[in-house]
């Protein structure tokens, strides 16, 4: 074996399975969440502040396998979640910034693992508020614990986790629009 | 020493070769805007993607003899909804092709089917990432009843450096991706036929 290759085939794979910096995709709705808002026949809403609720389980940025995925929305995944939504109601063409109502919240759980053996997973948890002219009209909880198929290889299983977190925004988003409460909030 | 080495090589070719990496090729709909000035078609239109097409994976090759693969129907949905909302009146989902429930209920009088083909390569020798991505959007119109009203079709390119797909390792699919919708959303925009 000729050592040039050695080198260079060694560095690639450090380069490619960890300590590398990366950014979470940036959010793309889910049209099957757009076209419940659109058909729940709902106000126009604003979308207010979202926190982020300090504690082990809420990462930021998420670390996996030594690489760090950082959020693309100011570095902040209670700024993700605040974005997806305005995504949402934009495309279902229920989006006001002067609107009356408003949703707001928290980031509470936000974290990715992917272990060397087994399926690769997320949790997700949010608390949203819907305020009506200042009256709390909505305040609840939402988790969401997502699977998908993972690999030992660290240059499989990143990007694949990578890809992953939108998803799990959208569904996190459609755990909400699926509660009948939310929806009678915002009409 | 002789089996160390062939252990690290072993090591590397199992971390690096052969395998499909994922990657997305979702445009960033925030930049989808409508041209200025531009005078949306005034007709309600449907979405359609049949469930076989939303849930397909591609592969195509990548760098350093690796394959990339992805979902192009899921991955550029929200952008061709974006850009259908740009350029109609109105733009909504359709279940089946015969959502008659739907139809009526968005008054639709027209329906789209896009089909998407794609292609990659990279000019990476260490690493898996696709530098270059073609997207071959073609999209049928048809009237309710499925009689062809127009066809339209654009093609987009994506590239990307190293220093761009380090951190976003999908960067020229979503590249690409944006390049055809906009070409997508200009042509469609020009069309005579879908505006008689």
């Amino acid at each position: 074996m000729n050592r040039g290759y050695l080198l260079p085939l060694c560095l690639a794979t450090i380069a490619l399975s960890s300590g590398c910096s990366m950014m979470a995709p940036r959010y793309t709705a889910s049209i099957d969440n757009v076209q419940k808002i659109k058909d729940a026949d709902t106000q126009p809403v604003r979308v207010g502040t979202f926190e982020s609720t300090p504690g082990k389980s809420n990462a930021n940025p998420i670390s996996i396998r030594g690489s760090s995925l950082a959020s693309p929305y100011e570095s902040s995944y209670a700024k993700y979640i605040a974005e997806a939504l305005r995504q949402d109601l934009e495309l279902a063409g229920r989006l006001a910034p002067d609107a009356k109502i408003e949703i707001s919240g928290a980031l509470q759980k936000n974290d990715v693992n992917i272990p060397a053996v087994g399926s690769g997973t997320g949790d997700l948890e949010a608390r949203f508020i819907v305020k009506r002219g200042g009256e709390s009209k909505y305040d609840q909880v939402k988790t969401i614990h997502d699977m998908w198929e993972s690999s030992f290889v660290g240059a499989v299983a990143i990007p694949r986790a990578q890809a992953r977190y939108p998803v799990m925004v959208q569904k996190l988003l459609a755990e909400l629009y699926a509660d009948p409460a939310f929806i009678a909030a915002l009409k | 020493m002789r089996s160390l080495r062939l252990g690290i090589v072993m090591a590397g070719v199992v971390m690096v070769g052969g395998c499909a990496h994922q990657m997305t090729m979702r445009a960033d709909v925030a930049g989808l805007a409508s041209p200025a000035g531009a005078k949306p078609i005034p007709k309600n239109i449907g979405l359609y993607i049949s469930p076989e097409n939303r849930a397909k994976e591609v592969t195509t090759p990548g760098g350093g003899g690796d394959k990339v693969s992805y979902h192009p129907y899921a991955d550029m949905e929200t952008g061709l909804y974006k850009v259908l909302g740009n350029t109609f009146q109105n733009v909504d989902l359709l279940s089946t092709l015969s959502d008659v429930n739907s139809i009526a209920k968005h008054s639709l009088t027209l329906i789209v089917i896009p089909e998407i083909a794609t292609k990659s390569s990279s000019n990476g020798v260490f690493t898996w990432m696709a530098t270059d991505f073609t997207v071959q959007l073609s999209c049928k119109f048809t009237d309710v009843a499925g009689r062809e009203v127009d066809s339209v079709s654009s093609t987009g390119t994506g590239h990307a450096e190293f220093s761009d797909l380090k951190s976003d390792f999908s960067a020229a699919g979503e590249r690409a991706s944006r390049d055809a919708l906009e070409k997508f959303q200009a042509a469609v925009l020009q069309s005579e036929a879908l505006r008689k």
